[in-house]
């Protein structure tokens, strides 16, 4: 196993920086025992949050259309697609075709998918970010990130109203990758024009799903 | 080396071009405040934070364990480096390993801290930096001058002659669409040719293992997500203790830097994917040293937002590059002298010591403090034999009445007949932009005696 046998020698001499460091950080650290509390920001409620989501969603660039009922999805989803090609992870597409990654097709063919459609695990109200993890995103972690168009599909009862309660809800994370996604790929890099669509997606679409049974 | 005030000066000949950059920054600072003003509690979570990264100093040997045991069981690789010598020696034993011929790279300070580009271009490996604003300076061969926004000292025009030059693409009239959509199809390319991708971090999760990379492009995720291995670059302060206080961080960062309630990406990484290597360097690099002084400690809080810049008034009218440091602006002129004193000793000078920075600092750094302290520091190590002369001088007139009356004579004479040349001579710094008032007729005590 020459392999392992490079791994092990190559970690010899890291013990040794890893040894100084630690001793180093030992001899040198302060001794503070102050107590961390965040339930001071435990605050703002969920009245408004659908309304705050939404806003704060078009501030970063991002745009949402409010569904009272799931079942007319897959219209609206065609519509949004517009004849792209796209991957749908969420099953909602049934008439069509989507992308389909069985594994044979080298992700250096992914730049053709146009459109990805993936289910929103959380919302934040406070900056209308949407969480997802290895399963909404079925371990294709590259599909939010090449596409031109994202579409997520979030259910208004999944809106919580600042990070603190997003992570709250979250717990012990067991995914192996999440991202909050709040908008679509921009940059300011030049003079600080703001331009959408630096590198992935050039726009950015939430379906909130469900908001009649919810207020 | 020049010093801060000398490359200030090359900076400030072209007037114009000062405006322009000041303006371009304040921009920044104005877009900051309209976002912290939506947050009820903005200076709770700023103490909160600051008591955070306390604790995270107080114990950051144990969570620095406590993140290698758990990034380990996640089946990710961790490596130690000393210094930024290691840093790059590992890096590039990773990629050897894997016979890495392309590389992509999102932003990461800390492997400009560490040279990281000129050392791996060096063994023949391509790094291609796919931050926007990393790429236009990558290709300017030059350096970043602000951490979060690195080509904001180049005008559009120039950046529209770089891409005509080293992309091959027609003049646009400095359309920064077009730029963008140029600079984008080139790096498409790149993403989906490069064998490895390194980021930086910007929160590392001991209690997890796992780490954040923020970004608004979502370069940090196309590298990383197509690569077949991931170097993450962190420095050792990067640890926060627990996933909850990522909910404090995250709210003050992006609103920090531009105001943005958030980047587009906030990307949290645990475990490699089916097939991917995963790798974290973990880099001290002076940071240990600077732990240990209990006025400078602080420093080590900084979660580089970039707020202390945009809101100096020095920075904003001398430009990143005049710092010659990796981290420019207030925060690079209290980091920067631990890394090398004498070299950074003219940094803690370049400011006003107004205070700016650290009222407007997410994690409380005492900045303009540091700064001072600094000084004194360097004042004693280095001494300035003209700034010493001076106030000795001064010192002997205010000791001794008589002659302070007779210094007082000859010098309302002397600003009222000698020669501007002789006044503005090389030893009058004060006078270097500034007229010298006109001498009053006589003293206030004179003044004064005649009066009653």
């Amino acid at each position: 196993m020459p392999q392992r046998k490079a791994l092990k020698n190559g970690t010899m001499k890291e013990v040794n920086s890893r040894t100084k460091i630690l001793y180093r950080i030992k001899e040198n650290k302060p001794n503070d025992k102050t107590n961390i509390d965040l339930g001071q920001f435990f605050i703002d409620d969920n009245e408004n949050s659908v309304i705050n989501f939404c806003e704060n969603l078009v501030d970063n660039d991002g745009d949402y259309l409010i569904l009272d009922r799931a079942d007319n999805l897959q219209e609206v989803l065609l519509k949004e697609i517009n004849g792209r090609s796209f991957a749908d992870l969420t099953g909602n597409i049934v008439d069509h075709q989507s992308w389909s990654f069985n594994g044979l097709i080298s992700p250096k063919k992914w730049s053709d998918i146009k459109v990805s459609i993936i289910n929103g695990i959380i919302g934040v109200a406070e900056n209308g970010a949407v969480w997802l993890d290895d399963d909404s995103m079925q371990n294709i972690r590259t599909l939010p990130f090449i596409v031109d168009h994202t579409i997520f599909i979030l259910n208004v009862k999944q809106i919580v109203p600042t990070m603190h309660h997003a992570y709250e809800a979250l717990g012990k994370i067991k995914t192996g990758f999440g991202a909050f996604i709040a908008g679509p790929s921009k940059t300011g890099d030049i003079e600080q024009n703001l331009i959408i669509g630096a590198h992935g997606p050039m726009s950015h679409l939430v379906i909130l799903v469900g908001s009649s049974d919810s207020q | 080396m020049l010093t801060h005030s000398q490359a200030a000066k090359e900076f400030n000949k072209d007037e114009s071009r000062v405006d322009w950059h000041d303006k371009a920054i304040w921009h920044l600072r104005q877009n900051r405040d309209l976002g912290v003003n939506k947050i009820p509690n903005w200076q709770q979570l700023r103490e909160t934070a600051s008591e955070i990264k306390l604790n995270v100093l107080s114990h950051l040997d144990t969570y620095l364990e406590e993140f290698e045991k758990m990034a380990l069981s996640n089946g990710v690789h961790v490596h130690w480096a000393l210094d930024g010598d290691e840093h790059n020696k590992i890096v590039k034993d990773i990629l050897e390993k894997h016979s890495v011929q392309k590389l992509v790279k999102s932003k990461s300070m800390l492997t400009e801290e560490c040279n990281l580009n000129p050392y791996l271009e060096k063994y023949s490996i391509e790094i291609v930096d796919t931050d926007l604003g990393e790429r236009i300076i990558q290709l300017a061969k030059e350096k970043p001058s602000h951490i979060t926004a690195p080509a904001i000292h180049k005008k559009k025009e120039e950046i529209d002659q770089l891409f005509q030059k080293m992309l091959g693409t027609p003049p646009s009239n400095g359309d920064a669409q077009f730029l963008v959509n140029a600079a984008r199809t080139d790096l498409r390319k790149k993403f989906l040719n490069a064998d490895a991708a390194i980021t930086g971090v910007n929160f590392a999760i001991a209690e997890s293992g796992g780490f954040v990379v923020c970004t608004n492009e979502g370069n940090a995720d196309l590298g990383v997500h197509l690569a077949p291995v991931h170097i993450a670059c962190m420095g050792i302060e990067k640890i926060i203790p627990k996933l909850e206080h990522l909910g404090v961080f995250l709210r003050l960062l992006a609103r920090s830097a531009n105001g943005q309630s958030i980047t587009s990406y906030s990307s949290h990484f645990f475990k490699p994917r089916k097939g991917q290597e995963m790798h974290i360097v973990i880099v001290d690099n002076g940071r240990s040293k600077q732990l240990a002084s209990e006025d400078f400690r602080n420093s080590l809080k900084c979660i580089r937002c970039g707020a202390c810049m945009n809101t100096c008034p020095i920075y904003r009218r001398s430009g990143g590059h005049s710092y010659g440091s990796t981290i420019p602006g207030p925060i690079g002129s209290i980091l920067s002298p631990n890394i090398d004193l004498k070299k950074y000793s003219s940094l803690p000078f370049a400011s006003t010591l107004c205070g700016s920075c650290t009222d407007v600092c997410p994690v409380k750094i005492d900045i303009h403090s540091q700064l001072y302290k600094w000084r004194q520091i360097i004042m004693k190590e280095h001494p300035n034999r003209v700034k010493q002369m001076a106030m000795k001088t001064n010192q002997k007139v205010f000791e001794h009445p008589r002659l302070y009356n007779i210094v007082g004579i000859v010098m309302r004479r002397a600003i009222k007949l000698l020669p501007k040349s002789i006044l503005y001579n090389k030893l009058n710094i004060w006078g270097k932009q500034r007229d010298l008032p006109n001498a009053p007729k006589k003293s206030f005590k004179e003044w004064y005696n005649e009066r009653s």
